[in-house]
């Protein structure tokens, strides 16, 4: 039995590999790994660490994520936060990754974003920005995501908002389907320089 | 004005090379074309060295605006 909860403190050690998981798809240009030239064995105790905050507003707290469990285990989950409610996300996100990282590391990631600023996509004040969508391998096909994003949907209608923002990366085509299916739209997309084919796709839907 | 408005004012102008900026305590990122997640980073190092003071991931986290930011410098300076 698929159930839908918020995430707890506890979960933090599940939503660290949830993180990892969603940017190890293959298709990532900008990926934590990359951003600071570690494995994700190294990663995980540090986003583990990372994410127990009780902040809100981001993708890098646990109190702002779905989870979908069968059973009682948790197996899907992604991020979900109203854009600006608490601040700008990016600016909460640095901060968050500025508890778990010294800021040579920082300094190092940054500037490999600098060299990839054309992907930037501006995330619109007031929408429901859905982040970090992964569901474990063995839990695919179960329709997880379909019912985490019923309850990101009724969430978002609680709160009057109308629309759902998700950034995918244009080579993830299992991703752009999938989330076609689920009533996305894409919007604007921002081409890499260094990768040609690929780059950042924003996917938007109105509710 | 408030206290350190000034000195804060030029940290924004330095980091965004752009000596027409002017902020306020309602000023976000919304206000502020360049003022994304890589120059926050700058943003914050440069408030840090201008003020010398040490500012953490949580008190990054804590900011909405301009006037967290400056509420921010004046706890750390005269705390």
């Amino acid at each position: 039995m698929i159930t839908i909860r918020k995430a707890q403190q506890s979960d933090c050690s599940f939503l660290a590999s949830i993180i990892l998981l969603a940017e190890n798809t293959g298709n990532e240009i900008t990926a934590y790994t990359k951003m600071f030239n570690k494995t994700n064995e190294e990663l995980l105790p540090i986003f583990e660490k990372i994410i127990n905050n009780e902040t809100q507003g981001h993708p890098l707290a646990y109190k702002s994520f779905l989870i979908a469990t069968e059973n009682g285990v948790p197996a899907s989950a992604f991020a979900i936060y109203k854009e600006g409610e608490f601040g700008d996300s990016n600016h909460l996100t640095t901060g968050a990754l500025m508890t778990g990282f010294d800021r040579k590391s920082m300094a190092t990631a940054f500037g490999f974003l600098k060299n990839n600023s054309e992907l930037g996509l501006t995330k619109k004040i007031n929408t429901l920005q859905i982040d970090c969508v992964a569901t474990l391998p063995e839990y695919r096909g179960k329709g997880m995501l379909r019912q985490l994003m019923h309850a990101a949907e009724q969430d978002a209608k609680m709160n009057q908002i109308n629309e759902l923002q998700i950034q995918v990366w244009k080579k993830n085509e299992g991703a752009i389907g999938a989330y076609s299916k689920l009533g996305f739209k894409i919007e604007e997309e921002k081409l890499s320089h260094s990768e040609k084919e690929n780059g950042k796709v924003l996917m938007i839907k109105n509710i | 004005m408030e206290k350190y408005h000034k000195q804060l004012t030029q940290v924004f102008r330095n980091v965004f090379q752009n000596n027409a900026i002017e902020i306020t305590r309602s000023t976000t990122a919304a206000d502020i074309d360049q003022w994304d997640s890589i120059t926050h980073l700058d943003l914050i190092t440069a408030t840090e060295e201008s003020f010398s003071i040490e500012i953490t991931g949580f008190d990054v986290m804590g900011l909405k605006n301009v006037g967290d930011l400056l509420d921010l410098i004046t706890r750390k300076l005269e705390d």
